[in-house]
C-alpha cells in the first residue's frame, strides 16, 4: 500500500488550464454515458414538475389558517429531520464519498460515525436551545454582535468566497449527469445545469425548499438502496468483497481504524487527525455554523422538536455510508479501472457509471433523479447564501448603507444570477479533482474551521475581546492555506489529501485559538450587557419543557441512541 | 412553550391544509411513480432482468413505491395536520426569531436583513 497518496487534483494553473481546454474541446467525450428510456425521462419531467409546482403553489397560498401552518409553526420533527439531512445530502455525499469509497476504501466511514454523528447531536442537545435562547438569527450576525464589524466582514468575504466554490462543485456534479446522458461536452452542460438552477432558486423559498428535501430524500433512498444491493450481490457478496479488496488494497482499506497509529498507513490519517482534525474541528464547525442546517431545525414546530431534529436526521445519517462508501468499494470491482486516469472514468462517476450498468428502465430514471435533484438543490442553497450576505452583509453593510428594501432586492437578484455565473467557473476549477470530496474537505479547513474557532470560543470565552473574533478568523484561514501549500509542494508529508485538511485544520483552530487569546487579554473584556444572549449560560433563558416529554423523547436519550448505533456499525463493519 | 399536541387544536378538516401537507405531495408523488415503474416491471424483458442481478427490480421497486405513496397518502387522514389559529398560540410562546414575522424573520441564507414588507397579514393578532 503506499504511503504516500497521489495528490488527485493538483491546483496548480497548469491542471485548471487543461481542464479548462478539455471541457471546450469539441470531440471531448466523457467515459460515462447514460441512456435513458423515455420512460425514463418521463419520471424525470414528473418530479421536477412537482418541484416546480410545490414552489409555486406555496408561494400563494394565502388562506389565514393555512398561514401559520405553511409558515413553519407547525412542521413537526420528522419533516425538519428529514428535511435537515436531505439538506445534507448532495453531490458531496453521493458522488464525492461513493468516489472516496474507491479511492480510501473503508476508512470514509469515519466521515460520517466520527465525522458527523456527535457534531450533529452536540447540535441538538447543546446549539439549539443557545440559539433559541440567543438574540443570533445567523452567524454572521453572531459574529457582529458578539465580536466587531471586522469579524463580520471577514466572515462575510470568506462566507461569500467559499460559497461559490462549493456551488461549484454541486453545479460540476450536476453537469457531470448531463453530460453523460445527453453526451454534450461538459462545459455545455454545465451552462444549462447552472440555466435549470436558476429558475429553481427564483421560485424558491425556505418551505418548499423543505418539502423539496424531503421528497428527495425518498427518492434517493429509492435510486441507492437497490443499487447497494446488486452492486454487492454482484461483487459475490459483502464478505467476498471485503476479502477481495483487502487483499488487494492491503488491511487498512476494509478495516477504519486499521493504520490509523502515528506514523501508520491508512490513508485517511492517524487517530489524532480524525479526532480532533476530523471529528472536532471540520464536523463540528460544519454543524455548528453551518445555517442552512440550523435553519431547518428552526423551522420546526417547537423547542422540543428543534431540538430533535438534527438528532432525528442523525439516525439516516448514520447509514448513508452504506449507500455511498460501499458501492463505491465494490466500484473497484465492477468498474475495472476506474479512477486510473487515461479514458478510464473518474471515481466521482463511480455511482452514475453504476446506475447505467446494473438499473433497468424505471428505476434508472428514479436513481437519476434523486442525483439531479440533490445536486440542484444543493446549488441553489449555496448560491441562495451567497446572494444573501453578499447583498445584506457585504453591499448593504459596507459598500452601499441606507437604501430603500426595493434597491437590495435588485441587487440581490443581480447577485444571485452573478453567483450562478461565478459557479460555472468555478465547477471548472472543480472539474480537475478527480474526487471532489478531497476538494471540498480542503475548502472546509480553510473556510469553516476558523469561522468554528472564532464562534465556539466566543460562545464559551466571557473574556474574549471585541477584537477576537477577527484575528481569530483571519489567522486560522491563514494557518490552513500555508499548510495546504506546504502539502502541495512538497515540504511537509501527509498520507493523502485527506491527511492534509485534518492536521490542517487542527493548526488552523490551534492558531486561532491562540491568537484570540493574545488579543482578547490586551484588550477590555466585553460588558455584560453586551454580552447578553450571546454566551452560554446567559442566553434569554427559554425554559423549554423537557420534562413534559416522555423519556424516550428527550435529545439526550436519542442522541445516545444514535450514537450507540455508531458504535454498534462499526463492530459490524469488522466483523464482515 | 407547549406543542400544538398539547393543546385542543382543530385537526383539519380543512381540504387545503390537507393539500398542502408534505404528506400528500410525497405520497401522490410515490403513487404516480409506483403505479409506471409497476407498469414497466410488469412489461420488462428478459434482458432487463438479467441487467439487475437477476431480480425484476422494476416490479419490485414500482410495488415498493405504490405502498409507499398509499402510506403516505392513508397517514396523512390518520393524523392530519393540527392547524393552530392565531389565538391559540401567543407571540411570547415562540422563540425570539420566529416572533412578529414568523418563519420568514429567519433568514433564508446568513445574513439577511430584516424581511422585506410581508405580502400576507402576520399571523398573530
Amino acid at each position: 500500500m503506499n504511503d504516500r497518496e497521489d495528490k488527485s487534483g493538483t491546483s496548480s494553473v497548469h491542471s485548471l488550464g487543461k481542464g479548462l481546454s478539455m471541457s471546450l474541446a469539441a470531440d471531448n467525450v466523457s467515459a460515462l454515458s447514460l441512456d435513458l428510456a423515455p420512460v425514463d425521462l418521463v419520471l424525470m419531467a414528473i418530479y421536477f414538475s412537482f418541484v416546480l409546482g410545490i414552489g409555486f403553489a406555496l408561494k400563494r397560498a394565502v388562506k389565514s389558517s393555512l398561514d401559520f401552518f405553511l409558515s413553519g409553526r407547525s412542521l413537526p420533527a420528522w419533516v425538519t429531520g428529514i428535511g435537515f439531512i436531505s439538506a445534507n445530502i448532495g453531490a458531496v455525499e453521493l458522488l464525492g464519498q461513493s468516489a472516496s469509497g474507491a479511492q480510501y476504501g473503508a476508512a470514509m466511514v469515519h466521515y460520517f460515525w466520527i465525522g458527523a454523528i456527535p457534531a450533529m447531536v452536540f447540535l441538538g442537545i447543546v446549539m439549539m436551545p443557545f440559539y433559541y435562547g440567543s438574540k443570533v438569527r445567523s452567524v454572521p450576525e453572531y459574529l457582529r454582535l458578539r465580536f466587531d464589524p471586522k469579524a463580520h466582514l471577514i466572515n462575510a468575504v470568506t462566507f461569500v468566497l467559499g460559497s461559490i466554490l462549493i456551488a461549484g462543485v454541486n453545479l460540476y456534479a450536476l453537469a457531470i449527469v448531463l453530460e453523460a446522458l445527453l453526451g454534450i461536452p461538459l462545459l455545455l452542460a454545465i451552462v444549462l445545469s447552472a440555466t435549470f438552477v436558476l429558475s429553481y432558486i427564483l421560485l424558491g423559498g425556505l418551505t418548499s425548499a423543505i418539502y423539496n428535501e424531503v421528497m428527495q430524500f425518498f427518492v434517493i433512498m429509492i435510486g441507492m438502496i437497490p443499487l447497494t444491493i446488486i452492486a454487492i450481490k454482484e461483487s459475490g457478496g459483502l464478505g467476498q468483497l471485503f476479502d477481495t479488496l483487502g487483499a488487494d488494497k492491503g488491511d487498512a482499506f476494509i478495516h477504519p481504524w486499521s493504520g490509523t497509529g502515528i506514523g501508520g498507513s491508512n490513508p485517511v490519517g492517524d487517530w489524532i487527525g480524525i479526532i480532533l482534525g476530523l471529528s472536532f474541528c471540520l464536523s463540528f464547525g460544519y454543524w455548528t455554523t453551518n445555517f442552512a442546517e440550523v435553519q431547518r431545525a428552526m423551522a420546526a414546530k417547537d423547542d422540543h422538536s428543534a431540538r430533535l431534529t438534527p438528532i432525528i436526521g442523525a439516525y439516516p445519517k448514520s447509514l448513508v455510508p452504506l449507500i455511498t462508501v460501499l458501492p463505491g468499494m465494490a466500484a473497484l470491482i465492477l468498474l475495472p479501472g476506474i479512477g486510473t486516469g487515461g479514458g478510464n472514468l473518474e471515481y466521482n462517476q463511480a455511482i452514475p457509471a453504476l446506475m447505467q450498468k446494473y438499473l433497468p428502465q424505471g428505476v434508472l430514471g428514479v436513481a437519476v433523479t434523486g442525483l439531479l435533484a440533490a445536486f440542484m438543490a444543493g446549488m441553489a442553497a449555496n448560491v441562495s447564501s451567497f446572494n444573501a450576505v453578499f447583498t445584506y452583509d457585504i453591499w448593504q453593510d459596507y459598500l452601499r448603507p441606507g437604501r430603500p428594501d426595493r434597491y437590495y432586492l435588485t441587487i440581490g437578484r443581480w447577485a444571485t444570477v452573478g453567483g450562478v455565473a461565478l459557479a460555472v467557473l468555478t465547477a471548472l476549477i472543480a472539474s480537475s479533482f478527480s474526487n471532489i470530496s478531497n476538494y471540498l474537505q480542503t475548502l472546509f479547513s480553510f473556510f469553516n474551521v476558523p469561522l468554528f474557532c472564532a464562534f465556539i470560543i466566543g460562545m464559551f470565552w466571557r473574556r474574549a475581546s471585541r477584537s477576537a473574533g477577527f484575528w481569530g478568523i483571519l489567522t486560522g484561514t491563514v494557518t490552513a492555506v500555508i499548510v495546504y501549500a506546504l502539502y502541495k509542494q512538497d515540504v511537509i508529508a501527509f498520507r493523502s489529501d485527506l491527511h492534509e485538511t485534518m492536521w490542517g485544520s487542527i493548526c488552523a483552530f490551534a492558531v486561532g485559538a491562540a491568537s484570540m487569546v493574545i488579543v482578547s487579554l490586551r484588550e477590555q473584556p466585553k460588558t455584560d450587557e453586551e454580552l447578553h444572549g450571546l454566551v452560554y449560560g446567559m442566553e434569554i433563558r427559554d425554559e423549554s419543557d423537557a420534562a413534559r416529554y416522555a423519556w424516550y423523547k428527550s435529545p439526550v436519550f436519542l442522541g445516545a441512541g444514535v450514537l450507540l448505533l455508531n458504535a454498534a456499525l462499526y463492530v459490524a463493519l469488522y466483523a464482515i | 412553550m407547549s406543542s400544538p399536541e398539547e393543546r385542543p387544536g382543530e385537526a383539519a378538516r380543512d381540504p387545503l391544509a390537507l393539500l398542502f401537507d408534505i404528506r400528500s405531495f410525497t405520497g401522490a408523488l410515490f403513487l404516480i411513480f409506483g403505479v409506471i415503474v409497476t407498469i414497466v416491471g410488469l412489461t420488462a424483458s428478459d434482458a432487463d432482468i438479467e441487467k439487475a442481478a437477476g431480480i425484476n427490480l422494476s416490479l419490485i421497486i414500482g410495488i415498493i413505491m405504490l405502498v409507499m405513496g398509499a402510506l403516505f397518502i392513508a397517514w396523512l387522514f390518520v393524523s392530519p395536520p393540527e392547524i393552530l389559529h392565531p389565538h391559540e398560540m401567543t407571540e411570547d410562546e415562540l422563540p425570539e426569531q420566529l416572533r412578529h414575522h414568523g418563519l420568514e424573520a429567519i433568514p433564508e441564507h446568513p445574513g439577511e436583513g430584516e424581511p422585506p414588507t410581508r405580502r400576507r397579514p402576520p399571523g398573530g393578532h
